[in-house]
This record gives structure tokens, C-alpha cells and sequence, in this order.
């Protein structure tokens, strides 16, 4: 199964606030597995999404992560199944 | 960083219960999970954090490692064997490996990091993202 992680920089305070955001974006999709954290260090945010294709995980990431407002940076990460 | 919500406890309302082999199953699931079962030690619940679940919440971290080129799958191997390590993932990107840690206790989590997994061969640099509870 195609997977993804995601390093998200937000802007300062809006973490709790953008979390939310992605939960519910991802809470609607159908076909993909999420796991999401608030994390301590030189990034904000964890994502971690497994889905049935390449492409839903791009046009996720793409079309509505990068949308939200207060994302600052996004850094992708695609699982090597090897 | 560590605090207790007693309203779970219920009869289990002090602060040190003695474990042991005999008593053990008096106790709810996530007070052993507590102890480990390290039996008649006196589990010290003020370390803990105690989730309205009642479910233990564990401490998480995700570790992301840069490592020698071609040595991705031995140090993924030996990652997997390090107990604790709940995933490992060779990805492509800015870094090699993520992995992800978990253990009821920071201190736990700090010792696997810095003793177990930065002195594998061939790793160049970890960087840790500790888990914020409450931002899940």
C-alpha cells in the first residue's frame, strides 16, 4: 500500500487549529488510513497517510493539505516498500 | 510531564499499589499494562499518565535517521529489532528512515533513542519529533 508522511512547519499558536483542520479533511476520505501528530522538534506536524494510490495521496497532499492556511512548509516523504 | 487522573481509579484511588503474581488479576487491564508485570514492585503511579479511557497513553516519538548509502536495509533491520520500535519505513526524501518509538515513558523513549538506535553502524544523524499529548 502506497504510504506518505508529511513534516508540516505551522504557524505559531495555529497548531491545535490546523490539526483539526487535517482531521477532518481525512475523516471524509473513504480509501486511506491516517495517523497524525502534534510533535516537539524542528517540525509542528506528523501526517502519516496510506491509501490504494499514488495519486490520492498526491492530490490529498496537493489539492487539500497545502490549502489550508497557516501551513507554512509541508515536506513529503513516500514510503519505500522495499 | 507526568500526572495521574485518579476519577479512573475508582477503589484503586492511592497512589502505590503493590502488584503481585497473586493479586495482579483484581486489577484493571491498563494498571498491569502499568507494571509490566514487574510483580510485588511497587508501581508508582505519580510516573504516569492515566487517560480518561481508560487506556494507557503511551509516550511516542518519530525518529528520522540519515544513514551511509546502501546501508538503509541492515540499519532498518537491526531497527526492528530494538524493542520499542513500533515502525520502520526506508523513505524517499531529505532523510532515509523513519521510525516510530513508543513506550509509557519519556524517560524510556530518551534511553532507546540516544543508547540504542544512535549508536547502530553506518547511522549519520538522527533528528527527533517528540509527540505532543493532547495534539492527535
Amino acid at each position: 500500500m502506497p504510504t506518505a508522511y508529511f513534516l508540516l512547519n505551522v504557524a505559531l499558536n495555529h497548531e491545535v487549529e490546523v490539526i483539526e483542520k487535517i482531521k477532518k479533511i481525512l475523516k471524509n476520505e473513504n480509501s486511506i488510513t491516517y495517523e497524525l501528530q502534534g510533535v516537539f522538534g524542528i517540525y509542528d506536524v506528523i501526517v502519516k497517510i496510506t491509501s490504494d494510490s499514488d495519486d490520492n495521496i498526491r492530490h490529498l497532499a496537493l489539492d487539500k493539505i497545502k490549502q489550508i492556511n497557516k501551513i507554512q512548509s509541508a515536506i513529503t516523504m513516500m514510503v519505500n516498500d522495499n | 510531564m507526568y500526572r495521574i487522573d485518579t476519577s479512573n481509579f475508582g477503589e484503586l484511588n492511592k497512589t502505590n499499589v503493590n502488584l503481585t503474581e497473586s493479586n495482579k488479576d483484581k486489577y484493571p487491564n491498563y494498571v498491569q499494562n502499568l507494571a509490566k508485570f514487574r510483580y510485588s514492585e511497587q508501581v508508582n503511579y505519580d510516573r504516569y499518565y492515566i487517560s480518561n479511557n481508560p487506556k494507557l497513553i503511551v509516550a511516542q516519538a518519530y525518529v528520522l535517521i540519515n544513514c551511509e548509502l546502501g546501508t538503509e536495509e541492515s540499519v532498518i533491520s537491526k531497527l526492528k529489532s530494538i524493542e520499542g520500535v513500533k515502525e520502520v519505513h526506508g523513505i524517499f526524501g531529505a532523510y532515509d528512515i523513519l521510525a516510530k518509538i513508543e513506550s509509557d515513558r519519556v524517560e524510556d523513549l530518551r534511553a532507546t533513542i540516544t543508547w540504542k538506535i544512535r549508536k547502530i553502524d553506518n547511522i549519520k544523524s538522527t533528528l527527533t519529533l517528540m509527540g505532543i499529548e493532547g495534539q492527535m
